[in-house]
């Protein structure tokens, strides 16, 4: 996967281009609205983040541009405007999905992810790990080619985890990722522990293999043990 | 008492007092032209009378007509008297003034008293007109002055009542500036312009006040994301060691509260300056059905007991507000109720009402919708839900009130005013 970041803030633009790079994505920076018109005309990208205010021009007009020019590009705007305005401008303008700062990493992964995947499969991309296969479209997870019965909390959970396989994800990423901004209380945590719990059984009686690794103090790991 | 009331009325008093003292002076003048007249006549008729018994040599006792004239015998000569008394008059049927002067006059060595009486009727009659007349015109004048100041004095103090209109409805969130019409009376022209420079400045100062708080929580933003994506990264690290991990991630809670607090600031200031316009039909027991089930787990997992019923509510709201409306109470209904407790939520046409079973509040219930008021020294609460739920309420002109009673603690919002 090839990602433009298109932030002016060098510290936090480091870290979202540390985050992505992991898997393995191509990870680009334009640090100002001049040189994200430069990279933008040269390359070709399947995601781009966008930042509404940036020095030398307005992310809006780049997303503008862009969706003349390419359409297959999936769109990101993550602003710290949180501006309804400029959020429904966004959309409007074609982008696929809009963040504001601040934001969990995972998160952000997590939704790039899903753009790319609506973006180049229509949504019929599957998305795989060893055993373990998902259907975003159908809601479907399959181990060892059988049906897994989800509930939604644990699909959203499942999907979450296999966006962002091989990385630590905090307990509040996942809470909030599952209960939205609004949740705030840490009593949520056993609510994770809970739904992680489930699911791992449930995913073990189907013959698959424990993935849901237990990171003391922070969160959990999906990854091969 | 209005002012055009009261000056009209001190107009009233004055004009009254001046005439009836005016009246009286003059009446008294006119009386004393009058008398003095009289005098002067008898005086004139008296120097008739001697100069016809000068020459005559005999009394005329029925020379002049117009006056009687009385001639009694007297044994010496007698001064001369004026003086006034009443007389009956038959034709009059009444007793009229009269004024007479008696002097002594001599014919062939036998002294005479010359009586000469001049009635005072006709002068009587002549003050009575004048004075009946003047008083005429003395109350037409006070009414018509008081019409006519009663109208322009209306006509003068309408730029006056313009200003006043303006100040009483005058809203620093909805009007920039009160700007009146110059009237062309300097004194009101001087008053609308002070009280537009005067506005001006109070809604510039609102407005920068305004924009200081929405700016300086989105600049906030920036750092906190950095800070908060920057552990992220940093906890990805294989090998950090146990005891730094409890560190970090304390950094990263307190890091997650300032930007919850920071946010819930940048939404209360967003509802304050009306960032929210444009305004739908929203049906909130269709957001409270999707909140409920998104809670699903955190009610289950708390053991609670959760009975709801929902009727179709419609309400004109923003849809973004609506459900930020109805999260927080229900967050806060599901935070503040004890395990395996109980939530009560309904909703109709006219509101909207989440119950929790719980112990008395132990501060005044009447400060749980201000800012940052926290029943319990619970961490993770903003202190801002319940500030933002009355924010919501003022921006759409819908209430929002609580009660306790028999262990239940319910927030009522209603909307049937709105509509």
């Amino acid at each position: 996967m090839k990602i433009l970041v298109v932030e002016d803030e060098k510290a936090l633009a480091e870290s979202i281009v540390d985050y992505l790079r992991k898997d393995g994505s191509v990870c680009e920076l334009a640090q100002d609205y001049h040189s994200a018109q430069l990279k933008l005309g040269v390359y070709e990208y399947d995601c781009v983040l966008v930042d509404i205010t940036l020095p030398g021009g307005n992310g809006l007009e780049l997303i503008r541009t862009l969706k003349q020019e390419k359409a297959s590009c999936g769109i990101i705007i993550i602003s710290a405007k949180n501006s309804v305005d400029d959020k429904i401008d966004g959309l409007d303008l074609g982008a696929d999905d809009y963040l504001s700062k601040p934001f969990n990493l995972a998160e952000l992964n997590a939704r790039i992810k899903s753009v790319i995947r609506r973006r180049k499969f229509e949504g019929n991309e599957v998305v795989t790990f060893n055993e373990i296969e998902l259907r975003p479209t159908e809601r479907l997870v399959l181990i060892h080619s059988k049906p897994l019965t989800l509930t939604r909390k644990e699909y959203d959970l499942l999907l979450f985890f296999m966006g962002n396989k091989e990385r630590i994800i905090t307990k509040e990423a996942i809470a909030e990722h599952l209960w939205g901004d609004y949740i705030d209380k840490l009593d949520s945590f056993d609510f994770i522990y809970t739904h992680i719990k489930n699911l791992r059984k449930k995913m073990l009686a189907l013959g698959g293999n424990d993935y849901l690794n237990t990171v003391y103090g922070i969160g959990y790991k999906f990854a091969e043990a | 008492m209005k002012l055009l009331t009261r000056s009209t009325l001190v107009l009233l008093i004055v004009t009254i007092v001046v005439f009836f003292l005016g009246g009286f002076v003059f009446y008294d003048q006119l009386n004393q032209i009058m008398d003095e007249e009289a005098i002067e006549a008898l005086i004139a008729r008296k120097e008739q009378v001697e100069e016809y018994i000068d020459s005559e040599n005999e009394l005329p006792e029925h020379v002049f007509f117009e006056d009687e004239i009385l001639f009694d015998s007297t044994a010496a000569n007698v001064p001369q008297t004026i003086s006034n008394l009443k007389v009956f008059v038959e034709a009059e049927d009444d007793s009229v003034p009269f004024k007479q002067i008696q002097f002594g006059v001599q014919l062939a060595e036998v002294h005479y008293r010359c009586t000469i009486r001049k009635s005072l009727f006709e002068s009587d009659d002549i003050i009575e007109t004048i004075l009946i007349s003047l008083s005429i015109i003395a109350l037409v004048l006070v009414v018509i002055f008081s019409a006519v100041n009663y109208i322009f004095s209306k006509m003068m103090w309408r730029p006056f009542f313009r200003i006043i209109k303006g100040l009483k409805e005058y809203d620093v969130d909805k009007h920039h500036v009160i700007k009146a019409a110059k009237s062309g009376t300097s004194e009101f022209d001087a008053m609308a312009a002070t009280i537009e420079s005067m506005t001006l400045k109070i809604s510039g100062d609102f407005n920068s006040l305004k924009s200081f708080t929405e700016n300086a929580s989105h600049e906030l933003q920036t750092p906190l994301a950095t800070i908060k994506n920057k552990i992220e990264v940093m906890l990805q690290s294989e090998n950090i060691p146990p005891q730094e991990v409890q560190q970090i991630m304390e950094i990263s809670r307190q890091v997650s509260r300032l930007s919850k607090i920071n946010k819930a600031l940048l939404l209360l200031s967003k509802i304050e300056n009306n960032q929210y316009p444009g305004k739908n039909e929203i049906d909130l027991s269709l957001v409270l059905d999707e909140k409920i089930s998104q809670y699903q787990d955190l009610i289950a997992m708390k053991g609670l007991t959760c009975r709801s019923s929902l009727k179709s509510s419609q309400v004109f709201i923003h849809p973004d507000l609506a459900e930020v409306l109805v999260s927080n109470l229900l967050m806060n209904a599901i935070r503040y109720c004890p395990e395996n407790g109980e939530l009560k939520i309904s909703c109709d046409q006219n509101h909207l009402e989440i119950a929790n079973s719980g112990s008395k509040l132990t501060s005044d219930e009447n400060q749980i919708f201000l800012r940052f008021y926290k029943e319990n020294t619970n961490e993770d609460s903003t202190g801002l839900g319940l500030a933002i739920v009355k924010q919501i309420a003022l921006a759409n002109g819908h209430e929002v009130k609580y009660s306790y009673m028999n262990n239940i603690h319910t927030f009522r919002y209603d909307f049937s005013k709105s509509r």
